[in-house]
């Protein structure tokens, strides 16, 4: 029961820490009106804070694993929300699809061929 | 009681999941099969899908919180690839330009219509970094979020079929590749795929969202100059 409880509180204090950090992106963005994603910038804030040992990997660890292993899951209102779009959908479908199709190419291709031949 | 919206959509995936396991093929993804059922389901029936995505906002929530945790995978694998941060890097920058300028060209071709290009402009970063964008730029959020769906899907589905066609078969570009082309979507699958393809694919899908997000502005006034 004592060790349940625990978890639970090693859970919270992940989760608030991970919060802080978005808190503090929203913050930054309002302030700076930076034109990137206040989650990227609590991103990048969380990163600061492991690199300089400020944080404790194990703080942030219980939420962030809950959280990355059911992220495909997050997106599945997302993606039933394009009900909502059929029409603009069967409007643009050639446009979306073949734009979709051409980025994934590219980005697959150029980033993969690339990586294999500079990375080394 | 609304909320047996949520308990439906986790019940769905959840179950998914589990039957899905054991299989191999790339139609076998609990995601793609989730949007699908509940797609199916608001059309042929009258089921709110109001009360659904209302009740489902606790899953939107979590998306931001969700990007903030990337830091962790960021922070565990940046170790093992400082020799090569720059060739990592340059890859990406190659990508998300080569990526949304093809994308735009293709469209641009089709249809003039800005809301749509701005849209579509960041369809190949995970959905809070894309939604985040296309609210800056001046797009529809609703309507990025569904096509980063469908991004993410093709690219887990066909990713790993034209990597090896085109004889990329270096692990690390490989989840390089899908993490940049796929975002989240794709580095699930790279995960599935190994270890290291699957910290790559993380690591592109964090750096590439941050190149994204800086070179929209960019790409979304020469989008306003048409």
């Amino acid at each position: 029961m004592k060790a349940l409880l625990l978890q639970f509180c090693y859970l919270g204090r992940s989760l608030i820490i991970l919060l802080a950090c978005l808190m503090v992106g929203q913050g930054l963005q309002r302030l700076t009106g930076l034109p990137v994603p206040a989650s990227i910038l609590g991103l990048l804030l969380l990163f600061s804070l492991l690199s300089s040992k400020l944080i404790s990997l194990d703080y942030v660890l219980p939420a962030s694993n809950i959280l990355l292993k059911y992220i495909t899951l997050l997106f599945v209102p997302l993606g039933v929300g394009l009900v909502r779009h059929t029409e603009l959908l069967s409007k643009y479908w050639l446009a979306i699809g073949l734009s979709s199709l051409a980025s994934t190419l590219v980005i697959l291709l150029s980033v993969g061929w690339c990586y294999q031949r500079f990375g080394k | 009681m609304i909320y047996f919206n949520l308990l439906a959509t986790l019940g769905v995936f959840l179950g998914l999941r589990k039957v899905l396991a054991s299989q191999r093929s790339p139609f076998a993804n609990p995601l793609l099969l989730s949007i699908a059922f509940f797609i199916g389901l608001f059309s042929f029936t009258d089921l709110s899908l109001d009360d659904y995505e209302q009740a489902n906002l606790p899953l939107i929530w979590l998306l931001e919180p969700a990007v903030v945790a990337l830091a962790i995978p960021l922070f565990i694998h940046i170790r093992h690839i400082r020799t090569n941060f720059l060739a990592l890097l340059a890859s990406c920058l190659v990508g998300v330009i080569g990526g949304i300028s093809s994308g735009l060209l293709i469209a641009v071709m089709l249809t003039q219509d800005k809301l749509l290009l701005l849209s579509l402009l960041p369809k190949s970063v995970t959905s809070p970094v894309a939604m985040a964008i296309t609210v800056e730029t001046g797009g529809l959020a609703s309507l990025t979020a569904g096509v980063v769906i469908i991004v993410g899907v093709f690219g887990a589905l066909a990713g790993f079929s034209i990597l090896r066609f085109a004889k990329i078969k270096d692990a690390r570009a490989q989840g390089l590749a899908m993490g940049s082309s796929a975002h989240v979507i794709g580095t699930a699958r790279a995960m599935e795929q190994g270890e290291q393809q699957g910290a790559f694919g993380s690591l592109a899908l964090i750096i590439s969202g941050i190149l994204t997000a800086l070179l929209s502005p960019l790409f979304a006034w020469l989008i306003q100059l048409l």
